[in-house]
């Protein structure tokens, strides 16, 4: 394990807004971000233009939005958990969506934890740190 | 039952029954077939052999089109010692072209000595109900349709007009905080605009997503205690501005059976208009009652002395975005009674308004359905 943030996001402006609240969080731990879930398939699993990549390098937190192109969030989140290396990521679904049935697909498909985005920027920003702080320092994951 | 004999004969009986009954003989031969057979089935009583009723009475499948097989018409069957229940059939024949559905009862005839003898079986007219069946079919499909448009409706908008609004509000935000340094004051009031107004529409997108989520989610009833969650709404508004002074009246313990989140979304929203419309008094009164009539369903209302509206447009404060107030006089999206109604709504009960210009407003509800209740 190394102490990279997985951030699959494909919305530029709510990656720079994260990317700004982790900072002003003083969340200093490096910050790889898949445009789509293939590209976050491809990086977890070492293919396509990640080949090569040591498999065992695995991200300490990953940031999942639901609804990105190609292969959306629910997939990358069952393909995570499906394979016996990547299954005990921690996995913080960060969406706009406040929809019950996501909540509901989230959980099933084994997230460990289900974040709404706030529309507000203090309370987005205040959203975020706690998400960092809690994954990356109070929690003691397995891997 | 002897006497009966005298008085009425049991064919008189079953010739006077308004469900037809058909009777046939262990041979297949038809030996009774009473008046409303003939008027529900349009033909007379038949001379042809069993294996051709089907054929003779234009006995069809439920689908309109399938002939019915022989075989299973129940009459057939009873003579072969089966019971069957409500069998449904379609009739079209010349002189029912239109068609009709009917349900068919059948029972074997047996004889002291428990041989079948016969069979019997009464059919009765159904096409009303079918129909009405067929309508309410159509309609819960046509219902799951426009649900689940409203669903995908909602779900994009969830998804994605949230995510660029978000971007807009917190952008102008970053602005606003780390560069109003460089902006003049009429560059900074251009910008506070554009964050204000994008900070309405988020909560304008929460609120309409909230009220979608309302029709969806199934109803959880229970006892509810509508004056403790009204105590509950108040004590927050209280402990928001605790320079108000407004005098409470709240009537105890009124039980209700409902959904607690659905009712203190109502409480929330009735309670917090009363609350706003009265900010302008310096002593202003709110109240919770309950007014009981009889056998009816009790009427329960929220009553305040604040601004108050026109009468005239008391029926249209439900309707969603609908405003009285300009948001200078009173802040608002107009969600929440919209809200209110679609709970009180779907909990089969029913919400009125009167209300007064400069004088108050009072709303009425009722929570049980309106159908147990005369009116």
């Amino acid at each position: 394990m190394n102490n990279k943030i997985l951030l699959i996001e494909d919305n530029l402006n709510d990656e720079k807004l994260m990317m700004m609240a982790l900072r002003e969080a003083k969340i200093t731990n490096d910050i790889m971000v898949a445009r789509d879930g293939e590209e976050a398939l491809d990086y977890l699993f070492c293919l396509g233009k990640y080949n090569g990549r040591n498999r065992a390098d695995l991200p300490q937190l990953v940031l999942l939005d639901l609804k990105l192109p190609k292969i959306d969030g629910l997939e990358v989140l069952k393909e995570i958990r499906a394979n016996p290396v990547t299954k005990l990521i921690p996995v913080v679904i960060l969406t706009s969506s406040r929809e019950e049935s996501d909540i509901m697909a989230g959980y099933d498909h084994g997230t460990n934890s289900f974040v709404v985005k706030p529309m507000d920027p203090v309370d987005f920003a205040k959203a975020i740190e706690r998400v960092g702080l809690y994954w990356l320092i109070v929690n003691t994951s397995s891997i | 039952m002897q006497n009966a004999n005298d008085l009425l004969t049991m064919q008189e009986i079953v010739n006077n029954l308004g469900d037809a009954v058909v009777a046939a003989d262990i041979s297949g031969k038809i030996v009774f077939y009473n008046p409303a057979a003939e008027e529900v089935l349009g033909v007379t009583a038949p001379d042809e052999k069993a294996d051709k009723w089907s054929e003779y009475f234009g006995a069809y499948e439920q689908d309109k089109v399938t002939p019915f097989n022989t075989e299973n018409l129940p009459l057939i069957r009873a003579l072969k010692g089966e019971e069957t229940d409500a069998i449904v059939q379609f009739i079209r024949n010349k002189n029912r072209p239109e068609g009709l559905f009917i349900s068919v009862t059948g029972r074997p005839i047996r004889t002291k000595s428990n041989e079948i003898s016969g069979g019997v079986v009464v059919i009765r007219d159904i096409s009303k109900r079918m129909l009405i069946e067929e309508q309410i079919l159509i309609s819960n499909l046509q219902l799951v349709s426009v649900n689940k448009e409203l669903e995908a409706f909602s779900y994009s908008v969830s998804h994605d007009l949230r995510a660029p609004l978000r971007s807009i509000i917190g952008f102008s935000d970053v602005l606003l905080k780390k560069f109003s340094d460089k902006l003049d004051s009429e560059g900074l009031d251009y910008l506070t605009r554009v964050k204000t107004s994008a900070d309405k529409l988020g909560q304008l997108i929460d609120g309409l997503l909230d009220l979608s989520r309302l029709t969806r989610r199934p109803l959880k009833r229970e006892l509810v205690n509508l004056s403790e969650i009204t105590k509950d709404v108040l004590a927050d508004l209280k402990a928001q501005s605790p320079e108000r002074n407004v005098q409470i009246t709240i009537a105890e313990n009124i039980i209700v059976d409902g959904d607690p989140r659905l009712l203190l979304s109502v409480m929330s929203n009735l309670i917090g208009n009363a609350w706003k419309f009265t900010a302008k008094k310096p002593e202003a009164r709110i109240e919770l009652g309950v007014i009981l009539s009889g056998e009816n369903a009790p009427t329960y209302f929220v009553k305040d002395d604040g601004a108050g509206f026109n009468n005239k447009y008391s029926s249209k404060l439900f309707n969603i975005f609908q405003r009285l107030h300009g948001n200078a006089e009173f802040d608002g999206n107009g969600i929440g009674l919209a809200t209110v109604k679609r709970i009180i709504d779907r909990h089969g009960g029913k919400i009125w308004t009167e209300g007064e210009l400069n004088a108050g407003a009072t709303f009425y509800f009722k929570l049980n359905p309106t159908r147990l209740q005369n009116e």
